[in-house]
């Protein structure tokens, strides 16, 4: 009954060290909403990226509205196969109008041979596309960086039907919508599905799922390892489906230990001028405290403001029982909180400089005297970590030259010799393999049993968080939405949590 | 097979530190090939004398580029300082505290662009670029116009008399480049404007203050452009307010010359900025021996630049 538009068969895709693809095979209907399920690393975007042209596959066939698409074709041809991606990021010009942005690379020509552009007939059409997806109230000339965010997203949307689209991936739309805005989004998303589009709906929020998708497929290591038809299922068989492994990686209860003592650091109301609003959170000495949460759920903006990276805006960082004002990453070194950032290659090391001045970076009056380094401390320091966290480096080595698991590693070294009683991890094993996931976790643990210390893990991997926390809380938009302890830290009631608690 | 081995050696040469070596002594084979004037002990001293003014000014230079900037404001820098140095002496009669004010205002007028650039965050390349006017503007204002003649004899010394048979110019640039060198590879400052040229926001997150850094290595350039100023002073024995013309542009070529990136920090390196230095020297010396005219000297000068950055993607693209 049903016509087939896109078929993905044996899918392969390696990158030096990982198999992202692996013999992946799946298939949309015309006019499906499909939602593409999985944790970080599951292949999806990598699958998505192959979909758009950004990435070749190395093997399988992609095959749309009955046609086998070529082994390579760019981004640009992508779209004009009928395939539109709208990311989290949306990628507009924002010094360009609204009717540049929808037609740009298809603009529509008044004199063809000398590429002059009909503005006339672009506005027009633009008018057109938008009244399509009920977004009139959008002016085409207007530039895009004055309009605000689901503004955009109607653009984007509008640049993707500008072209003859036949499948439209959304990649969690919603993140940064209110909720009255996002009902907004699902109703065009049913405009369009009306239209015979194929909507692949990337998104971890069951609630959304639900409301919006014929069709569930999960994916894990890359590969697709289940799929659900909405209708004749509940939440809690997605999430089953979503959580069934990695059982040996969960800590028995035992070991989990329960919130004691006084807390080592205490956070009072704090504020960051946006969406955290009057937050509190206590973190007990010897815990290994973990942070779930979704894309916008402002985790990391907490850490970077309590860790002296961004401004504090309002509230109070109590430090055993004592107020500290943190301006800077410095001070918060010297009041022993550090803060190792998510992204590695951006902000968390010099790329350029070798593994062992990367190691002492945090901590340099540690291995000088009078300013002169003593390069011989240095490198002991260096291989002590190199030795410990198995880097697969040497202290010369510069970092650009590592794998990403080894860079990370560096980064934790950087962090362990910083010297601090509390350290914030975030994603600390983000593209790191199984095995020296592992490992990571057992240190983060080591390092908060020592006496005076505690560890915050913010990660997006739920079995993560199972792995490497004492307690768990969850964050949506700026708030804590639960919290869990002792035995009930499990895969399920972490996911349930992290997918359906928001405001 | 046996070619392939050779260019790869030739590839393994060209892709270590000696690259620019390399090339200084090929320009130095050919000049001594082209006239026997060249390779003399007296010019070969000339040359470094000649040298001095762009080499110190390129220390400051180095350490800017290293930390992911860039200074055009050096020569007029320079200008101003000696200028003022000049005046100071002319009218007290102390070469000494002239010496002192020159290197004073050089500090100053350094701290004014690290200022601008490390606090108030404006663009290092328009800030230097409207400080290159505004010192030199004022340099022209400060004396009218006019040279400042009439120096104390102490300073003519300075610049012709020399120390153990080396000329004091020569001991000025290896005590500058000695002590630049071990800033720079020894003590924590050093290694901190590297690691913030590497990746300045990595740098914040580890507690360097990257703010400090940067205004220390804008200090650092202007003390240089006024030390510079002072060489330039004693050898003309006059404070000059045209001094420095288009001198940003040779430090920054001794820099890129010596295997700075001027577009990526983090790299560069003190022996290699002198290398770069004196190649320019012996390449503008060589050429005059050779009678070649200035407007032939430009256009080699515009072709050896290429070929050194020509060179540094290739060292790039080897590893």
């Amino acid at each position: 009954m049903s016509e087939k538009i896109l078929e993905f068969k044996n899918i392969k895709k390696e990158f030096p060290g990982v198999k992202a693809l692996d013999d992946v095979s799946m298939d949309f209907d015309k006019g499906e909403v499909v939602a593409l399920l999985g944790e970080n690393g599951a292949g999806k975007s990598t699958l998505m990226k192959v979909l758009s042209g950004a990435y070749t596959r190395d093997s399988g066939e992609v095959i749309l509205d009955g046609k086998t698409l070529p082994m390579q074709y760019s981004t640009l041809e992508a779209r004009g196969f009928g395939v539109a991606i709208i990311y989290q990021e949306l990628s507009l010009m924002e010094e360009m109008t609204v009717m540049e942005n929808v037609y740009i690379t298809h603009e529509p020509m008044k004199i063809k041979l000398g590429r002059v552009i009909d503005y006339k007939k672009m506005k027009e059409d633009t008018r057109d596309q938008l009244k399509k997806l009920n977004a009139d109230y959008i002016d085409p000339l207007k530039k895009i960086k004055e309009l605000a965010l689901p503004e955009k997203q109607m653009v984007e949307i509008a640049k993707a039907l500008a072209v003859d689209c036949k499948v439209l991936v959304m990649d969690e739309p919603t993140t940064s919508l209110t909720w009255e805005e996002a009902a907004r989004l699902f109703d065009v998303i049913k405009t369009l599905k009306e239209q015979g589009i194929t909507i692949i709906y990337i998104s971890h929020r069951m609630d959304e799922i639900f409301q919006i998708c014929d069709r569930a497929i999960v994916m894990r290591d890359g590969r697709h390892v289940g799929e659900l038809e909405i209708a004749d299922s509940t939440q809690d068989d997605l999430i089953h489906m979503m959580s069934g492994r990695l059982v040996d990686m969960e800590l028995s209860h035992k070991e989990r230990k329960k919130k004691s003592g006084s807390p080592i650091l205490e956070l009072e109301n704090i504020t960051d001028g946006g969406f955290i609003e009057d937050l509190n959170l206590q973190l007990y000495e010897g815990e290994v405290l973990g942070i779930g949460g979704l894309v916008g759920s402002k985790r990391t903006e907490l850490a970077r403001m309590i860790s002296g990276a961004d401004k504090l805006a309002g509230g109070t960082v109590k430090i055993k029982g004592k107020t500290c004002t943190v301006k800077d990453t410095r001070d918060a070194i010297n009041n022993k909180i550090g803060y190792l950032s998510e992204n590695r290659k951006e902000d968390g090391l010099s790329l350029g400089i070798s593994i062992e001045e990367n190691t002492v970076h945090c901590d340099m009056n540690a291995v000088s005297k009078l300013s002169f380094i003593n390069w011989k401390k240095v490198r002991s320091i260096s291989e002590f970590y190199i030795k410990m966290l198995k880097t697969k480096g040497t202290s010369p080595t510069k970092v650009v030259n590592l794998s990403g698991g080894n860079q990370q590693k560096v980064a934790i070294a950087k962090w362990l010799h910083a010297g601090c009683d509390i350290l914030i991890f975030d994603e600390p094993t983000r593209g790191i393999d199984v095995a020296a996931k592992a490992e990571i976790h057992q240190l983060i643990r080591d390092f908060a049993k020592e006496e005076g210390r505690a560890a915050i893990v913010i990660s997006s991997e739920v079995n993560e968080l199972v792995a490497v926390s004492d307690r768990v809380i969850v964050m949506s938009k700026g708030h804590i939405t639960g919290e869990l302890e002792g035995d009930e830290i499990v895969q399920s009631n972490v996911l349930k949590y992290v997918t359906t608690k928001g405001r | 097979m046996e070619k392939a081995n050779k260019s790869f050696s030739l590839k393994r040469i060209l892709s270590g530190g000696f690259g620019t070596v390399l090339m200084l002594v090929i320009l130095m084979l050919v000049f001594s090939a082209l006239t026997p004037l060249f390779l003399t002990t007296s010019n070969l001293t000339n040359v470094l004398i000649q040298s001095g003014t762009n080499a110190v000014i390129s220390v400051g230079m180095t350490y800017v580029i290293i930390s992911g900037n860039t200074d055009l404001s050096v020569g007029a820098m320079l200008a101003l300082a000696s200028c003022m140095g000049a005046t100071t002496m002319v009218d007290t009669g102390n070469v000494v505290l002239g010496i002192l004010v020159a290197l004073g205002a050089g500090i100053v007028l350094g701290f004014a662009n690290g200022v601008l650039i490390a606090y108030l965050k404006f663009q290092p390349f328009i800030v230097t670029l409207s400080t290159m006017w505004l010192f030199r503007g004022l340099a022209y204002l400060y004396t009218g116009g006019q040279a400042v003649t009439g120096l104390p004899a102490g300073m003519t010394s300075l610049a012709l008399g020399s120390i153990l048979y080396i000329p004091n110019i020569v001991w000025i640039i290896v005590i500058v480049y000695t002590i630049c060198y071990i800033v720079l590879n020894k003590t924590t400052m050093g290694r901190k404007v590297c690691a913030v040229g590497d990746n300045s926001e990595s740098a914040r997150l580890s507690g360097i203050n990257v703010k400090r850094v940067t205004l220390a290595t804008f200090v650092l350039s202007g003390f240089c452009s006024a030390l510079s100023g002072v060489i330039y002073m004693a050898r003309l024995n006059s404070g000059q307010p045209i001094a420095g013309q288009s001198y940003e542009m040779y430090a920054i070529a001794a820099a890129v010359i010596g295997g700075a990136s001027f577009t990526k920090g983090g790299i560069g390196s003190m022996g290699g900025t002198l290398v770069g230095a004196i190649f320019i020297a012996v390449l503008n010396n060589g050429l005059t021996l050779l009678n070649v005219n200035t407007y032939w000297q430009q256009v080699c000068m515009g072709i050896v630049v290429l070929l050194a950055v020509g060179l540094d993607r290739f060292r790039k693209s080897v590893k």
